[in-house]
């Protein structure tokens, strides 16, 4: 991309229903893999949609009686483009005192993980 | 001032030392033991430490001397506080000294005391929270819902199995190291990919549901409020990782409730796997960290353990009710017991009165004297109920004055001549009587003596503010001594 264009929240959760498929997809697709926590409705949807084919993130293929969409701009450049890279360990530890986990993000060399899955077969032996 | 600073400094001291025993006995007692009941010991001292209030058990400290208040509460308030013996000038060897500069340093040293505290308090919690909410959002905004139907089927079969009534929303981020669940009121729970097996992805919704409807988050926000309250204490930071530690081996306890070895071998498979996959993401520094390990290793243990054990209810209750008593009790807080030491019970005639009392270190200036009167100022910033009578005793002004809310005027009722020749005086109390009901504030107070003289009296009582506000007192019973008067010496007016 040349001139640099940005996604909103809104925009970026179409952009990931669009990133996440191979094929083009129509609105209704669109709208049905939206996350809930939005109260999308189509009339929203599709402007969104136009107006996010007028930045140039969307092609719109008009050729079939439903409006086929595809994305223009992969997520990797975008997120390149963001300066959003995978979030880090320090990102993530500022979570740690206001969500649960699977497990405390503290860990591991490869050695480490070996050893644990020593230790895990040690107990399951022993018990 | 002084007081809530003493107090937060107690509670941390006596909640730290329970937290060290708990968790020195820890790896004995969870042999016997399951981690439920350090679960709750965990909150209950965090929620002692986030309460940092003195319970306002003076009788604790001083049964004897409240049973003589109420013994006084029926004498003649005049016989009360006759007019005390005069020093002998012999006694009055020092030359006038002015030392309300000490006193003014030590509220000066509890102000910075406190400054430090609260600003390093809102320090801790907005660093912290705003580094939750800039990073949640970021994580919300590049998330997708997940394409797989499975996730949804499971989360509402485990729901209704588990009794989860709110809608929990699975989302798919890639940036994120291990399955979480965000959020309260609309809560999210964040994958990391959805390629799961299906009995992995079971346990792993299983484990964040359990978390859910436990009201983890809600664990976790109350010991990150102790944490912030107590930022200074390092045994509080050691205390929150035990907690989230115990609070862990709660959740798994939960899912493998019933479960046989060969289920929580999968399990623990499905950590480790978590963990692993993350590593391949390349998500993770690759640094050897052996602190972790070894607490994966303990909770594999946890895991591991097919016991039944004890939730060991009557140990935490045992516990529970001693740190809350124990940090309950307490010297009157904000008063140096060496004060009251300094007052030899000789000094002053009613001297047995005050041991039930809550005594602080303010300050009465004397601005001027004329024999026989003197232009007093002390310094306090009260609310004190109305027709409160100011008493000042341990000098010859043994006078009870009955302030007037309306005027916030004292009259002198007794005894109000100073005599000739008296000598310097120190450390002489101001205690204020109640005789009313409703507040007001005491900033100034105008004594009229019985001559026509006027002497100013302001009230900075601080410590009894933040005890006692609201408090309604039987009448006759003492509210305040005032100590750390200036040491002046009182010489024969030639007027």
């Amino acid at each position: 991309m040349k001139n640099k264009k940005w996604l909103g929240d809104a925009e970026l959760e179409i952009m990931m229903v669009l990133w996440r498929v191979d094929e083009p997809v129509t609105s209704k697709y669109v709208l049905e893999n939206l996350p809930k926590r939005r109260a999308w409705v189509l009339a929203s949807l599709m402007s969104s949609l136009a107006k996010l084919c007028e930045k140039g993130f969307v092609s719109c293929d008009r050729t079939y009686r439903l409006n086929q969409y595809v994305a223009l701009v992969s997520e990797d450049d975008y997120k390149a483009q963001e300066g959003e890279k995978v979030l880090s360990n320090l990102y993530e530890n500022s979570l740690h005192n206001f969500v649960t986990t699977l497990y405390s993000k503290k860990v591991i060399g490869d050695t480490d993980i070996e050893e644990l899955r020593q230790f895990l077969d040690s107990l399951n032996k022993g018990g | 001032m002084s007081q809530f600073v003493v107090n937060i400094l107690w509670v941390s001291v006596v909640c730290g030392v329970f937290i060290l025993g708990i968790w020195a006995l820890s790896p004995i007692l969870s042999k016997h033991f399951n981690a439920k009941w350090k679960y709750w010991v965990w909150i209950l001292i965090a929620l002692r430490l986030v309460v940092p209030i003195n319970f306002g058990l003076p009788q604790f400290t001083a049964p004897a001397g409240m049973s003589e208040v109420m013994a006084i509460q029926n004498m003649p308030v005049a016989e009360l506080f006759a007019p005390l013996p005069i020093p002998s000038q012999a006694d009055t060897t020092e030359p006038p000294v002015y030392s309300a500069h000490s006193l003014m340093e030590s509220i000066a040293i509890y102000q910075v005391l406190f400054l430090v505290w609260f600003v390093g308090g809102i320090a801790f919690a907005a660093v912290q929270a705003a580094r939750y909410f800039i990073v949640k959002r970021k994580i919300l905004r590049w998330s997708a819902v997940p394409k797989r139907h499975e996730i949804d089927e499971t989360i509402s079969k485990l729901s209704m199995e588990m009794g989860i009534n709110a809608a929990i929303f699975p989302m798919v981020n890639k940036g994120i190291a291990s399955p979480m669940i965000m959020g309260l009121i609309r809560p999210v729970l964040m994958l990391p990919h959805e390629d799961y097996e299906s009995n992995e992805l079971t346990f792993i919704l299983r484990h964040e549901l359990t978390h859910f409807k436990n009201k983890d988050i809600v664990y976790k926000v109350v010991l990150f409020i102790a944490n912030a309250i107590h930022w200074f204490n390092p045994i509080v930071y050691l205390m929150v990782q035990e907690a989230h530690a115990d609070m862990e081996r709660v959740c798994d306890d939960a899912v493998l409730e019933n479960s046989g070895t060969e289920e929580r071998r999968e399990y623990g498979e499905v950590i480790l796997n978590s963990i692993g996959q993350q590593k391949m993401r390349g998500n993770v520094f690759t640094t050897n960290f052996y602190a972790g390990t070894n607490k994966i290793k303990a909770r594999f243990t946890n895991i591991m353990d097919v016991k039944k054990k004890k939730s060991g209810f009557v140990q935490l209750l045992v516990i529970a009710f001693a740190a809350v008593i124990l940090s309950g009790i307490r010297p009157v807080m904000g008063y140096p017991t060496e004060t009251a030491n300094a007052i030899q019970p000789s000094d002053f005639v009613h001297s047995h009165i005050f041991t039930a009392m809550m005594v602080d270190s303010a300050n009465i200036d004397i601005l001027d004297i004329h024999l026989p009167y003197a232009n007093l100022m002390v310094a306090t910033n009260d609310y004190i109920a109305p027709g409160t009578q100011v008493f000042i005793s341990g000098t010859t002004l043994g006078n009870v004055f009955t302030i007037n809310p309306a005027t916030r005027t004292a009259y002198i009722r007794n005894n109000t001549q100073l005599p000739e020749g008296f000598g310097y005086y120190e450390e002489s109390i101001l205690s204020i009587v109640v005789s009313g009901e409703s507040d007001w504030v005491f900033e100034q107070a105008n004594i009229h003596l019985e001559n026509g003289d006027i002497w100013y009296i302001h009230a900075h009582i601080n410590e009894f503010l933040a005890e006692n506000l609201n408090v309604s007192l039987p009448q006759g019973s003492v509210l305040k001594h005032v100590f750390h008067t200036d040491r002046v010496l009182i010489e024969p007016s030639n007027e």
